[in-house]
């Protein structure tokens, strides 16, 4: 039902992510990213591989790039970010740690981005990136953006997670 | 005697713990949709998902764009009166040029007849609906309503009327089909700049930008100019227009001069495109 519910969830996100943000040119954003940490600091590790397994199969579909390149990145990620926030940073909803973490992510997915595409390069599956326009513009405007939406992002999770306990409730 | 717990200990015990066995089904999982991409299993599930997608996406999108529109409309409505003053002004002065190339247009066909030189061929396009974007910005692509059942085949370049490109059929399936944007650093385009007959090498810059390389410092270009393809590879037909020159770098240093061009389609609002075959 939860798995359910969240691959639902995921694809409204991604369609309001295509339908909404493309148009009025809020580009380059990972919704589903910022979800991933979100719910990795408010939720469960195991919402958050749902989420990463679910939204990068769903990306990797949408995008032109080798498919399991994405979901092998927000795999990566989940993994990175699940190991940082054990060891160093406490899950509570403190704006700073929320912020961090999104930064956080957007570098460490942009990385392992690049390592995944590196190796599906092997395979002839792998996209040419152009460095230089990568750190210095694709980076930035994905690290604004993605600061920009975590709050309505937030908000969303919110959305999901009480729907979710009701319906809960209901079937107890 | 108790043995000493060695990291190779450590390792196996770690292995059939819950969640190395969760990871590895995760990985597996994952390694089986590349495999599967790769040999084309996937074109059917696809399929279906761009439909569903694209079904629910437009539907967003269209309230959206509407929303847009009626903003900048408000906002731009001192200027509109100009602008149409402007336009009219312009649609004039291209009837008369429009009317001046129709007749060059035959005289040029007259005399390659004469030449008895091959006759240029008229473009061959097939309608084509756009259903998604890629919404990660890392590649560039657009996923096309119809695919190998149609006649799309891989490479067949893909333009909004009239005769702009955009993109490069890069995959294709039964029903769908995708295409990477000249935005894309995967697609390099042979062009022209107009005017000056400069040739170079159009890259995309991760949708931000196209760069027009390798033109000699001697070439002449300015802002303004317009952009075409040269057709010099073969992989596009010569005279689609790509755009006009935005900015141009160049240092007496340097070997190449650089420019940057501005796409002539909005590229985050492709609806209907055409394939050319």
């Amino acid at each position: 039902m939860r798995v359910l519910i969240w691959t639902l969830a995921v694809f409204l996100l991604l369609a309001l992510q295509s339908g909404v943000l493309l148009p009025l040119s809020i580009a380059p954003v990972n919704l589903i990213l910022i979800l991933l940490v979100l719910a990795l600091l408010l939720d469960s590790p195991q919402t958050a591989a749902t989420i990463a397994v679910v939204g990068g199969l769903m990306l990797d579909f949408l995008s032109g790039t080798g498919d399991g390149l994405i979901t092998l990145s927000l795999l990566l990620t989940f993994s990175t970010m699940y190991f940082l926030f054990e060891a160093f940073l406490n899950r509570e909803l403190n704006n700073w740690i929320v912020a961090v973490s999104i930064v956080g992510a957007t570098w460490i997915f942009a990385f392992l981005m690049l390592l995944s595409n590196w190796i599906f390069n092997w395979f002839g599956q792998g996209s040419a990136v152009d460095w230089k326009s990568f750190a210095w513009e694709h980076l930035i405007l994905s690290l604004v953006f993605n600061l920009l939406l975590t709050y309505p992002v937030w908000k969303y999770l919110s959305l999901v997670e009480s729907l979710l306990q009701k319906l809960t409730r209901k079937n107890a | 005697m108790i043995r000493p717990i060695r990291k190779f200990d450590i390792f196996m015990r770690f292995i059939y713990t819950k969640t190395f066995i969760r990871l590895f089904t995760v990985f597996v999982l994952v390694s089986l949709v590349a495999i599967l991409d790769m040999t084309g299993s996937l074109g059917f599930l696809k399929d279906g998902f761009f439909r569903v997608f694209s079904a629910a996406t437009q539907s967003v999108g269209q309230v959206t764009t509407g929303v847009k529109n009626t903003f900048s409309t408000l906002a731009s409505i001192r200027k509109l009166v100009h602008e149409n003053a402007e336009g009219l002004q312009k649609i004039q002065a291209l009837t008369f040029e429009n009317a001046r190339l129709r007749s060059s247009q035959n005289e040029n066909i007259s005399l390659r007849r004469a030449l008895t030189l091959k006759q240029q061929s008229q473009l061959s396009l097939m309608a084509v609906e756009v259903l998604t974007l890629d919404p990660t910005g890392f590649s560039q692509t657009v996923t096309l309503d119809k695919g190998q059942d149609s006649g799309v085949a891989v490479g067949m370049p893909v333009v909004v009327a009239p005769g702009i490109l955009v993109a490069k059929i890069t995959k294709v399936y039964p029903t769908s089909s995708e295409a990477t944007l000249v935005t894309d650093p995967d697609v390099a385009v042979n062009a022209e700049v107009v005017d000056s007959g400069a040739k170079g090498l159009i890259r995309g810059e991760h949708g931000l930008t196209l760069a027009l390389d390798l033109l000699t410092q001697n070439d002449l270009i300015k802002t303004g100019d317009q952009v075409i393809t040269s057709g010099l590879s073969g992989d596009f037909p010569r005279g689609l227009l790509i755009g006009s020159i935005a900015a141009v770098r160049s240092q007496n240093t340097d070997l190449f001069q650089k420019a940057y061009v501005s796409s002539a389609a909005d590229l985050r609002n492709l609806r209907f495109v055409y394939v050319v075959k």
